[in-house]
C-alpha cells in the first residue's frame, strides 16, 4: 500500500500518554496519525489539509473546547470524516448529545484494542457513502 | 399545516408510567394515545401511517415480547417517518448510540426533568410536520410530472441543464416559439412560478 492511499487518523487527547499508546494502536495497523493535545491546534491543522480518507477520534472530555462546538467545527471543516468520541466516565445524556451535533460514534472506554479499530473501520466507511 | 393534529404516542408496558406520561402530556394540552406493548402498537400502525397528523413516539426501550429497539427496527422496515423519543430506565451508553445511530431523535434516561422532557417532544413533533411536509410536497411534484407531455419532459430536463429556448430548439429541431409554448406548459402544469422555483423543486425530489 503507498502511503499517500493510507488513511489518516487524527488523534485528540489532553493526556500524553493515552495519545502515545492510541497512536501505537492505529500506526501498528497501518494507519497514518497525528496526535493532538488541544482542539484549537487540531482545527488548525487539519482544515488546509485535503484530507478525505480518514478519522477523527477524541476524547470526549477535554479541557479545552465543548465536545458539540468541537464537532459542528470539525464536520465544516471536514464533513468526509467521521467523529469518533471515547470516554472513560460518562453519561447516556452526553453521548446522545455527542450523536446529535454530528459524531458518528461515542465509545465507552477502556475499550478493546480490536474492538476499536472495527469500530473506526466501519465509521470509515459508512461516513464514506453517505457523506 | 397548523390545522393538522398532532398526537403523541406511547408504549410502555409499565402501567404507571404510561398514566404518569399521560397526565404530564394533558396538562400541556398534548392529544395522546398509550399502548402497554410494542405489538398492540404495531396492531394500529397501518392506520396511524395513513392519517394526516403530526406524530412521535415515546417508547420505551425494554419491554417483555417485543423490545422498543425492535419496534424501532420494525418501523424503520415499514419506512415511518415517525420521530422516537426511547425513554428507558435502566438503559447504557451503548444503547443510546445504537438508537441514535439507527435514527431515534433523542434518548432519556430516567427520572428526567418534565420541561426538557416536554421540549424534546414538541421538537420531535416539529421534526414530524417537517419531514411529512417534504413528503408531500415531493408527492406533489411527482403527481404533477405525470402530468407531461414526453416533449414536455424533454423540454424540462433541457431547461433544468440551464439551456436557453433557442438551444433547445435547435437540439430537438423544433422552432423556437413552439419551445416558448411547451416551455409555459410546463411551468404551468408543475405550478412553477419560475425556473428557480422549479430547478429548487426538482432537486428536492433526488434528496
Amino acid at each position: 500500500m503507498r502511503m499517500a492511499s493510507r488513511p489518516s487518523i487524527f488523534l485528540l487527547d489532553s493526556e500524553p500518554n493515552l495519545l502515545q499508546s492510541m497512536q501505537a494502536l492505529f500506526r501498528g495497523a497501518g494507519y497514518n496519525t497525528r496526535t493532538y493535545q488541544d482542539p484549537h491546534t487540531l482545527i488548525r491543522a487539519i482544515e488546509p489539509t485535503g484530507i478525505t480518507r480518514g478519522a477523527i477520534i477524541a476524547n470526549a472530555q477535554q479541557p479545552y473546547m465543548q465536545t458539540s462546538a468541537l464537532i459542528e467545527t470539525l464536520l465544516a471543516a471536514k464533513p468526509r470524516l467521521p467523529i469518533i468520541l471515547l470516554a472513560a466516565q460518562s453519561d447516556i445524556a452526553t453521548a446522545v448529545q455527542a450523536l446529535k451535533s454530528g459524531a458518528s460514534h461515542f465509545i465507552e472506554m477502556p475499550v478493546v484494542d480490536r474492538i476499536l479499530l472495527e469500530e473506526v473501520e466501519s465509521a470509515m466507511a459508512h461516513r464514506r457513502y453517505h457523506a | 399545516m397548523t390545522n393538522i393534529p398532532q398526537i403523541v404516542y406511547i408504549v410502555d408496558d409499565d402501567e404507571a408510567v404510561r398514566d404518569s406520561l399521560e397526565l404530564l402530556l394533558s396538562t400541556v394540552g398534548l392529544n395522546c394515545k398509550a399502548y402497554g406493548s410494542a405489538l398492540s402498537f404495531l396492531d394500529d400502525y397501518s392506520q396511524i401511517h395513513q392519517s394526516e397528523q403530526h406524530a412521535c413516539i415515546i417508547l420505551d426501550i425494554r419491554m417483555p415480547g417485543m423490545s422498543g429497539t425492535e419496534l424501532q427496527q420494525t418501523l424503520i422496515e415499514r419506512g415511518s417517518k415517525l420521530p422516537i423519543i426511547f425513554i428507558t430506565g435502566h438503559g447504557d451508553i451503548p444503547m443510546a448510540v445504537k438508537a441514535i445511530q439507527k435514527g431515534a431523535m433523542d434518548f432519556i434516561a430516567k427520572p428526567f426533568h418534565d420541561q426538557d422532557f416536554l421540549d424534546r417532544i414538541q421538537q420531535a413533533l416539529r421534526l414530524h410536520a417537517e419531514r411529512y411536509e417534504a413528503l408531500r410536497e415531493t408527492q406533489q411534484t411527482q403527481q404533477q410530472l405525470q402530468t407531461l407531455t414526453p416533449r414536455e419532459s424533454q423540454v424540462l430536463q433541457l431547461m433544468l441543464a440551464g439551456k436557453a429556448n433557442k438551444v433547445i430548439a435547435i437540439e430537438l429541431s423544433l422552432s423556437q416559439r413552439t419551445i416558448e409554448v411547451h416551455r409555459a406548459h410546463v411551468m404551468e402544469k408543475m405550478h412553477a412560478p419560475s425556473l428557480a422555483l422549479l430547478v429548487q423543486k426538482m432537486s428536492r425530489l433526488e434528496n
